[in-house]
């Protein structure tokens, strides 16, 4: 084994490959393919997925490969031999089109068809190969946003500041116009920083290109397609498209190109706040594709785009349940209750509406059977009253005397019946202002101000269907950004929730939430309970572990992003790092666990 | 005020020969000095009329039994201020206005940490068993600043934990292995290594924590995830109560009892539940009582939060919320070492001196409590 590594060594020091002669003398030239990267990482793969076929003269094609006796122990030299065949087939000026890239993905003719998709994490190593990685150095990735619109003459910001290095090394930048409409003279203002200003002075479509360096490699380039139509059609939140799909350039859609975890630039403080904001609005944390998807949006679109999903106003009805205790046997299964999440998420309904349809429900009526407690549950959790206090003693024996059928007054309105006693309940300022105020607890964590709150009952007594900019508002002000560093404990429905998703990547059923929601409500010290939980999911078959093995560094990012909200600091990497290494007993399983039995988990 | 027939009923069937013990061995007042180490405090809530209870001394019979050996007290003043803020109120020994709903922290303390705080009792001595739900929790403490969660009583909501529900979703992903030794280490090393602040200490050291833990994996296949039927919920908080006192001997212990309340829609399901409920009380009182530990050396008394309406509602069922007497004036049962033995007590008192009491049985002062010490019902 040491002879062989010996050879390698040796075999590293030749140069096997000229670099490339004749561009821009400000760019760095693109490195070479690395024979140790090689022998460790892709040799297995090429073995594993090609050489069946191409050790084989008849079938090789151009790319003879050697096969390995015992692939575990290979022979240097046909290490050495295979690195060299391969090497023909790279395409070091631009790397992605490499035919050995090309080919394994099955995008020209190629007899074995595709043996690696895009997505794959051996195709990712073809890459990373093409693109010069050494085993101390992979290539940094750029990042930026693939679309933007804007209009002839204005200035379009291109942030590539989520670019970043897997090794964390410095980048430099490189934005250059590489297509645009015939004729045009756009300007490119800091091309070689890490945001760019482009003006574009003719209507038409525009790509703009970033790559980044370390120092020693190139990352593979982004575009950034610029539209600029000929009469502006858009709005301000409309210049802001979400993330590409599919059928874009596939180059642009290969994952490690545009994996925004993946950058060590990625902002603590905002991952933090995208933490908070998921599970203030979806009550769970945020799963890796969600970070993804959101890190390149601002705070304003991802609270947007979060409240204008289905999932956000089904956890709020959910919640209105349980503040109402309309569960078990008076939760509803079917019926129109059911449908108000869909009719919220499309504005079909407004928030207090929302909430007066429950409290008019047959559910809520078994629930507080009576007219005492009805009336009383009605004034306390509508209204917010301490129905008790003296003060308050008429209004309650008013509200069961028209409960009853009698004709009575309440706040100047009259009615005889449970259904008129709703009514005036729900047209008070105090419903408005009650409604406000455990809302903005519930988001917020704190208490409104007196001010702000009888500025919004106002707004939301004129225009009901407020409530959602209304929303917006809080969760965009600079008092919830601020919030977000300080910790805040999860409850029990949170805690389940967010234990399914970051274990078995789906969310609770109804039943598994209310089961193992009442056994934590059960107990004054939940920990131990979900702690029992926590490993009957972990052990279960449902959970998939990703592979640590191929990229620790990747993995442990990761984990530590989705579970405690905040990349690593570059002790805790080096030392989970070396523990999947060296230490058998550690396994990615097992740092996910340690993750989540940690006291930080328990935090949001 | 009880009224004179009732207490005759009670005199002529289970209270008889309780008032008619003679209390020949009954210490000299003035000596103060009390015997009773543990205290349990029965909260038979959710809404029970002294009519069905001792007024009814059939539906009772181990009630009867207790009061035979101890006091009751029939004029029990109440409010009827929804059951989570009445039953909060017996705790606190303060009549509480929580919301019928209300799902937050009191701002009083509670009897639990009264014990905790100022006998330094650790928390694995003081304990509340309950069926009532999520808002059981707020009763184990308050919010107020001198005293808190590192004073409050551990709870067990048995209906919530111990059911086949729960049990059916540990079943399906299958029961957790047991974590070696060289695997606690990996994860503590790995856990060391986060830079997470420090945590707050929690309520528990590791040992009750384990203990609990224990406790919960056993008892979640055992009997108490099977009882089913009306009034399940009581018993099993009785039932997780029994267990308690088992394993930890607590120096306080609270119960509470909420399934009477099903009274709204049914009368007779309200009976059949204050029965078993009664049942379970009675087995509770055996356990105690079988103990040599406890057995002369606790005291336990047995509360409703409030009654019910005087009249049946159109459901055939009973409301509360009629102000009657029936509604506003409930009985107490005791029974334990410091207490007088086969005695009616018929001065007027509050629900909420239940409180104070339990503090001055075990040593400790009620500081803000609204209550009084009901030395009446010491021997």
């Amino acid at each position: 084994m040491r002879a062989a590594v010996t050879l390698l060594l040796i075999a590293a020091a030749v140069v096997l490959a000229a670099p490339e002669k004749g561009r821009s003398t400000s760019s760095p030239p693109p490195a070479s393919p690395d024979l140790l990267y090689f022998a460790a990482e892709v040799a297995a793969d090429l073995q594993v997925h090609c050489a069946g076929c191409h050790s084989d003269a008849e079938t090789a094609g151009g790319l003879l490969l050697e096969l390995f006796e015992d692939p575990s122990k290979p022979a240097p030299e046909r290490v050495l031999r295979n690195f060299r065949a391969s090497l023909r087939f790279v395409d070091m000026r631009e790397p992605r089109r490499s035919p050995l890239l090309r080919k394994a993905g099955g995008e020209m003719g190629h007899g074995g068809g595709a043996v690696f998709s895009a997505t794959a994490k051996a195709y990712d190593r073809l890459l990373y190969f093409a693109l010069g990685a050494t085993a101390k150095n992979l290539p940094p990735d750029a990042f930026a946003r693939d679309r933007v619109r804007g209009s002839v003459g204005s200035e379009i910001r291109l942030d590539g500041s989520l670019s970043g290095d897997p090794d964390d090394d410095e980048v430099a930048y490189e934005w250059r116009v590489v297509d645009g409409p015939p004729g045009h003279d756009a300007a490119l203002r800091g091309a070689d920083g890490e945001t760019a200003v482009f003006v574009p002075d003719r209507p038409g479509r525009y790509q703009v290109e970033l790559k980044v360096h370390d120092g020693k490699l190139w990352s593979m380039p982004v575009r950034i397609a610029v539209e600029v139509p000929r009469t502006p059609d858009w709005t301000a939140g409309a210049a802001h498209d979400p993330p590409p799909r599919a059928g874009t350039d596939r180059a642009d859609a290969a994952p490690i190109e545009r994996d925004p975890l993946r950058s060590a630039r990625v902002r603590p403080d905002r991952v933090r706040l995208l933490r908070r904001l998921c599970y203030d609005v979806l009550q769970r944390g945020p799963r890796v594709s969600e970070l993804r998807a959101w890190l390149p949006l601002s705070h304003e679109e991802t609270v947007d785009t979060l409240l204008r999903g289905d999932e956000a106003w089904l956890t709020w009805y959910e919640d209105q349940l349980y503040y109402f205790l309309l569960l078990d046997r008076f939760r509803p299964k079917e019926g129109p209750l059911t449908k108000l999440p869909r009719k919220l998420s499309m504005d079909q309904i407004s928030v207090p509406r929302a909430v007066e349809t429950i409290v008019r429900s047959q559910f809520f009526n078994a629930r507080n059977p009576g007219n005492d407690t009805f009336i009383t549950v009605v004034l306390e959790q509508c209204m917010g009253m301490t129905v008790q206090e003296r003060r308050n003693v008429r209004t309650l024996e008013l509200g069961k005397k028209m409960y009853d059928g009698y004709r009575t007054r309440i706040w100047r309105e009259e009615g005889d019946s449970q259904a008129d006693f709703v009514r005036i309940v729900f047209g008070q300022r105090g419903a408005f202002e009650h409604l406000i105020r455990r809302s903005y607890r519930s988001f917020l964590g704190s208490r409104i101000d007196k001010k702000q709150l009888k500025a919004e009952a106002q707004r939301l007594q004129q225009d009901p269907m407020a409530f959602k900019a209304m929303l917006r508002d809080w969760l965009v002000s600079p008092e919830y950004v601020a919030g977000a560093e300080r910790p805040r404990e999860k409850t029990e429905i949170p805690f389940v929730r967010a234990l399914f998703v970051d274990l078995l990547d789906r969310l609770p059923t109804y039943d598994e939430l209310r089961n193992v929601r009442n056994a934590f409500l059960s107990l004054a010290d939940p920990t131990p309970l979900r702690l029992v939980v926590g490993r009957v999911l972990l052990e279960s078959n449902e959970m998939v572990v990703p592979d640590s093995a191929i990229e620790p560094r990747r993995f442990v990012r990761e984990q530590f992003l989705r579970l405690l909200g905040r990349p690593p600091a570059d002790e805790e990497l080096e030392i989970y790092i070396e523990a999947l290494r060296s230490d058998p007993k550690v396994t990615a399983r097992l740092v996910i666990w340690a993750l989540v039995s940690s006291v930080e988990y328990q935090t949001y | 005020m009880f009224d004179e027939i009732s207490r005759r009923r009670l005199l002529a069937s289970g209270g008889v020969a309780a008032l008619t013990l003679p209390l020949l061995s009954a210490p000299v007042l003035g000596a103060r000095k009390r015997k009773t180490k543990h205290v349990i405090i029965v909260a038979f809530a959710g809404g029970v009329r002294s009519r069905e209870t001792i007024g009814t001394p059939s539906n009772v019979p181990n009630l009867m039994r207790i009061a035979e050996k101890g006091i009751v007290c029939p004029n029990v003043a109440v409010i009827n201020n929804g059951h989570f803020g009445a039953t909060q109120s017996i705790f606190t020994g303060i009549r509480e206005y929580a919301g019928i709903r209300e799902n937050e922290r009191g701002e009083n303390p509670t009897v639990f940490e009264y014990v905790r705080k100022h006998a330094n009792v650790p928390s694995n001595l003081v304990w509340l068993s309950t069926s009532g739900g999520p808002q059981q929790r707020n009763l184990v403490y308050g919010a107020h600043p001198e005293y808190g969660e590192q004073y409050g009583a551990n709870l067990i909501d048995g209906d919530g934990i111990f059911n086949e529900e729960f049990r059916r979703v540990l079943d399906r992903f299958g029961r957790p292995t047991v974590p070696g030794k060289d695997e606690e280490i990996a994860v503590s090393k790995l856990q060391k290594a986060l830079k997470t602040p420090k945590a707050a200490k929690g309520m528990n050291d590791a040992d009750t924590l384990q203990k609990i833990q224990k406790y919960i994996l056993e008892e979640i296949t055992g009997s108490t995830a099977r009882i089913t039927g009306p009034g399940a919920g009581d018993a099993r908080a009785i039932s997780v109560a029994i267990s308690v006192m088992r394993i930890f001997r607590p120096t306080l212990l609270g119960v509470v009892l909420t399934n009477a309340d099903i009274a709204h829609g049914s009368y007779n399901a309200y009976v059949e539940v204050i029965r078993r409920a009664d049942e379970q009380i009675g087995r509770l009182w055996d356990a105690v009582q079988q103990d040599p530990q406890l057995r002369d050396s606790t005291t336990i008394m047995v509360l409703p939060e409030f009654g019910r309406d005087r009249n049946l509602n159109q459901r055939n069922g009973l409301d509360h919320g009629d102000r009657s007497p029936d509604l506003l004036k409930v009985s107490l049962v005791g029974a334990g070492p410091d207490f007088k033995q086969g005695k009616t007590l018929t001065k007027d008192i509050r629900s909420i001196d239940a409180c104070p009491t339990a503090c001055d049985l075990l040593g400790v002062p009620a500081r803000f409590s609204k209550g009084k010490v009901l030395k009446h019902l010491y021997s």
